[in-house]
């Protein structure tokens, strides 16, 4: 697991731009982890995430600093807790949470979306981006953010060069006989697109950019490679005799953790790792 | 001849709906070779062998097992009513999996897990009724009470594991999807002896449907007899709910359905019992992979079966030899309403003042309590004297002081119609949502009580209260399986939590709060006379009308408690029998009492919820559940 622990971090600092506090910058509390990504990749450090210890190993990176306050779930934030650290902005994800006049009565509240009915995760991640900055006091990082993005998605597009002729198909096992399965209106499709990969999979998804597919529908996707986020299809399907006799998912790849509800750094995330897994099985 | 007609019906439209599916995947020449020796190179015959044809044994095994264990659960208990979820296996199964982190992972270990889970529920019901003599009526009230808390732990549990929610979701709502045939071998394996056992007890059952008195008197023991039907069972639900989830309905549906169809004798039901049951899952499975959604087959039962609860309940008026079930004897002679006035203040206080901080515990100055605390423990104060005079008043008109609001569907009829007008209208106002949910209660409570005639064993309401709550479950599977972003609202409410609640709203609460125990005080006269039964007609009373002012109160009280602190809580039972324990006697003083106990413990709830984990969050309803039902076993092992 070596090789996934030093370039994830190489890519972390490199987005992160090495995470500089800003020191005068205004006190934010961030109730959503995506935003917190986008939070982070522009210099600013909360001072307070939702769930923040689970966002250490669920999203991962940008890394969240240890001083940073946990102010309770990210669907029921402890208000109380957020008075009382007197933050001068709250960042928000529309349709979540709190509703959003309980929040002002607390401090300006930023509302802002990234998955949503127009399925354009990508482009609302840097109206996002844009508008943070700009509440934040950081819009000029934004341009050096998409700058190291674009970098590190040319960096994994080269790396992959040699992959390019087989689909992937990106799957999150629900259960032993299930997956989501990812496609049009995630940011993984975006990943995919960039670093010059096809999806497998081009049916219908939901809002959040993906399907439910039972296994006999996985199975119909042959030829692709499946690409299974952590932790990978329980031991219970890999061993079981209907894994075993379907060809399709003989050489399954399981990434490390990569939050699914995520936003460009989970994006850029994806695409390093994808890259990490590919290019050290093609090594060996 | 009926009988065997209309299995032939059940299997042949299930069979054609088998057969179009599968056609679906390969041509019908390839069938038997895809079923016993699949091509390894043909991807069609292996989904044919590992997944569509396993579903179909799946189906199949499982409802002639489910069917079995209700059916025998049913002569055990003397109750038609009684199903196989009815001993807890069920909530204990989910309950184990969400506490080891089990859920999802399949094969044996998810298996073993789900099995001693339901397994441990299933003995700790027994064990409690055992003590209670093996009174049906305890064993229904253990076992009800048992699953509720087990529910409560497990959304405690999920609330901070989200990744195990979604796997524990899937499995808990009874999808029938096979990767392997496992699980279909070793359900046939478990039912062929299961089967034969029960066929060995058909002399004893025949006795034990007699009665007990009369197994007695014919050398039965109805003691022996009915622990060892419960314990094989419990055995069979488990078991078949460790391979398949939770499966609602067809452990009830598939006796009735062969007394219907002319089975009689305990031995012919024994023999068509478990063919219905199978031919029912195996039908209403096809008919579930026809809907693109992936609607979970348990989903499917559970709404399919609220109407055949609704048509028994209207035949059902056999007397019963069950006793009644626990009361509290009172301690006291005189309330002691010092004690509990100071008591609900002392709890309003903790609530307002005391809180956790960043730096540990503080004192809240009046200022800082007025903002977000007021609201919220206001009307978690409103929500639990509403919900637990609702109790007192059911309690009351029935003469059954296990018929709470929450323990015989009413909380989940008010939920019901909540979630109806949130589907269908989503900008409604209070106002609007208060009168779908006092509809939806008004209703269940209808239901219920309708069939609990006089003569109707105590242990009925309950029964058809585990009904509407499965029908409850069903709905709620099929609107988080439609992935409406709506549904996320209905969810966070469903764990009932005051969040949400602003000044306008623990306002509202609090006024019908208070105002319905004025409406009730009025009715203490009728209220005194109405579990006396024809005697109350002599005395001049308009039973009828009295009745459904009574009704219509309670109805709305649930609605209004239910819209701040969703349908889980027992307050409605707790509320009404702290009070009697507490010397509450006259309708009167069982009210105030009630209204006072019930707001001062779900204040508490709340407060509890919100430091025990400081800074997350634990919903009111969830620690009220936790606490009630530890008080409800502990009364009950007494």
């Amino acid at each position: 697991m070596n090789w996934t622990r030093r370039s994830v971090l190489g890519a972390a600092l490199a987005l992160a731009g090495a995470a500089r506090a800003h020191a005068a910058g205004p006190r934010v509390i961030v109730l959503d982890w995506a935003l917190t990504e986008l939070a982070l990749l522009l210099g600013v450090t909360p001072a307070a995430v939702a769930e923040a210890p689970y966002y250490r190993t669920r999203v991962a990176t940008p890394e969240l600093p240890a001083a940073v306050v946990d102010v309770g779930l990210r669907s029921q934030p402890n208000l109380a807790l957020i008075a009382s650290l007197r933050p001068d902005l709250i960042v928000r994800l529309r349709h979540y949470g709190p509703p959003q006049a309980r929040l002002e009565a607390i401090a300006p509240t930023l509302e802002l979306s990234i998955y949503d009915a127009d399925r354009r995760p990508y482009d609302r991640s840097l109206q996002a981006l844009a508008r943070l900055g700009d509440a934040c006091g950081a819009a000029a990082e934004a341009p050096a953010v998409l700058a190291r993005l674009d970098a590190t998605l040319a960096r994994a597009s080269a790396r992959l060069a040699a992959h390019r002729g087989r689909p992937v198909l990106i799957a999150n096992f629900a259960d032993d006989r299930r997956a989501d399965v990812f496609g049009e209106g995630s940011l993984f499709q975006t990943a995919l697109e960039r670093i010059g990969l096809t999806n497998a999979y081009a049916g219908p998804t939901n809002m959040w950019g993906f399907s439910t597919l039972g296994l006999d529908r996985l199975a119909r996707l042959e030829g692709a490679r499946l690409v299974a986020l952590s932790p990978g299809p329980p031991a219970s399907l890999s061993q079981s005799a209907l894994w075993r006799a379907l060809p399709a998912f003989h050489d399954v790849v399981v990434l490390p953790p990569v939050w699914v509800y995520g936003g460009l750094a989970s994006m850029a995330r994806f695409a390093t790792l994808l890259a990490d897994a590919l290019e050290s099985e093609s090594r060996q | 001849m009926t009988r065997s007609l209309i299995a032939a019906a059940l299997f042949a439209a299930a069979a054609a709906l088998f057969v179009m599916s599968v056609a679906r995947v390969l041509p019908p020449a390839g069938w038997l070779a895809a079923l016993l020796a699949p091509d390894p190179g043909d991807v069609s015959a292996l989904i044919a062998h590992y997944t569509l044809f396993p579903r179909a044994a799946t189906a199949l095994a499982a409802g002639a097992a489910l069917a079995l264990s209700g059916l025998v659960l049913q002569i055990a208990l003397d109750n038609p009513l009684a199903e196989p979820s009815t001993t807890g296996v069920s909530a204990g199964a989910v309950l184990a999996l969400a506490l080891f982190g089990s859920a999802g992972l399949g094969g044996p270990a998810q298996s073993l897990v789900a099995l001693a889970g339901g397994l441990a529920a299933a003995g700790f019901t027994l064990g409690l009724a055992f003590r209670g003599g093996m009174r049906p009526a305890t064993i229904v009230i253990a076992g009800l009470v048992l699953s509720f808390a087990a529910s409560a732990a497990t959304t405690l549990i999920a609330l901070f594991n989200h990744e195990w929610m979604r796997a524990l979701f899937l499995w808990s709502s009874g999808s029938l999807r096979q990767n392997d045939w496992s699980a279909a071998a070793n359900i046939v394996a478990f039912l062929a002896v299961a089967w034969l056992a029960a066929a060995g007890l058909v002399r004893a059952f025949t006795l034990a449907a007699l009665r007990d008195a009369g197994a007695a008197s014919l050398g039965g023991n109805p003691r022996a007899i009915r622990t060892a039907g419960l314990a094989l069972a419990a055995g069979l639900a488990a078991l078949t709910t460790a391979e398949v989830g939770a499966i609602a309905f067809v452990g009830l549906a598939a006796p009735h359905l062969a007394r219907a169809a002319g089975a009689r004798t305990v031995a012919a039901q024994l023999r068509w019992t478990p063919i219905y049951g199978a031919g029912l899952l195996w039908l209403t499975d096809e008919a579930v992979k026809l809907i693109p959604l992936d609607l979970p087959t348990g989903a499917a039962t559970g709404l399919l079966g609220a109407p055949l609860l609704l048509a028994l309940a209207g035949r059902l008026r056999r007397p019963s030899l069950a006793l009644a079930p626990l009361s509290a004897p009172p301690r006291r002679l005189r309330p002691e309403w010092a004690a509990l006035i100071v008591a609900c203040v002392v709890a309003l206080a903790l609530a307002l003042f005391v809180e956790r901080t960043a730096d540990g515990w503080a004192l809240a100055t009046v200022a800082q309590a007025s903002d977000w605390r007021f609201p919220r423990a206001l009307a978690a104060f409103g929500a639990g004297a509403a919900i637990a005079v609702a109790g007192a008043l059911l309690q009351r008109m029935t003469g059954n002081v296990m018929a709470s609001p929450d323990m015989i569907g009413v909380s989940a009829g008010a939920a019901l119609g909540f979630l109806a007008l949130l589907y269908a209208a989503p900008t409604a106002g209070a106002g609007a949502q208060l009168a779908a949910g006092g509809l939806g209660a008004g209703l269940a409570a209808l239901w219920t009580l309708k069939g609990t005639g006089r003569g109707a064993a105590p242990e009925q309401p309950l029964l058809l209260g585990i009904g509407v709550a499965s029908a409850f479950t069903g709905v709620v599977s099929f609107l988080l399986a439609s992935g409406d972003p709506r549904m996320a609202l209905a969810v966070a409410w469903l764990s009932g939590s005051t969040y949400m609640v602003d000044a306008g709203r623990a306002l509202v609460i609090l006024f019908v709060a208070a105002g319905g125990l004025v409406i009730a005080l009025a009715l203490v006269r009728p209220l005194q006379l109405l579990p006396l039964g024809p005697a109350a007609r002599s005395s001049g009373l308009r039973v009828g009308q009295a009745q459904m002012l009574t009704l219509a109160l309670a109805s709305a009280l649930t609605a209004a408690a239910t819209l701040v602190i969703g349908p889980l809580s027992f307050v409605g039972l707790i509320g009404p029998h702290a009070a009697r324990s507490a010397g509450c006697r006259s309708p009167a003083s069982l009210l105030a009492g009630s209204a006072l106990i019930g707001g001062g413990l779900l204040a508490t709830a709340d407060w509890i919820g919100r430091v025990a984990l400081f800074p997350y969050e634990i919903p009111a309803g969830i620690i009220a559940m936790l606490i009630g039902g530890a008080a409800a076993l502990v009364a009950l092992s007494r």
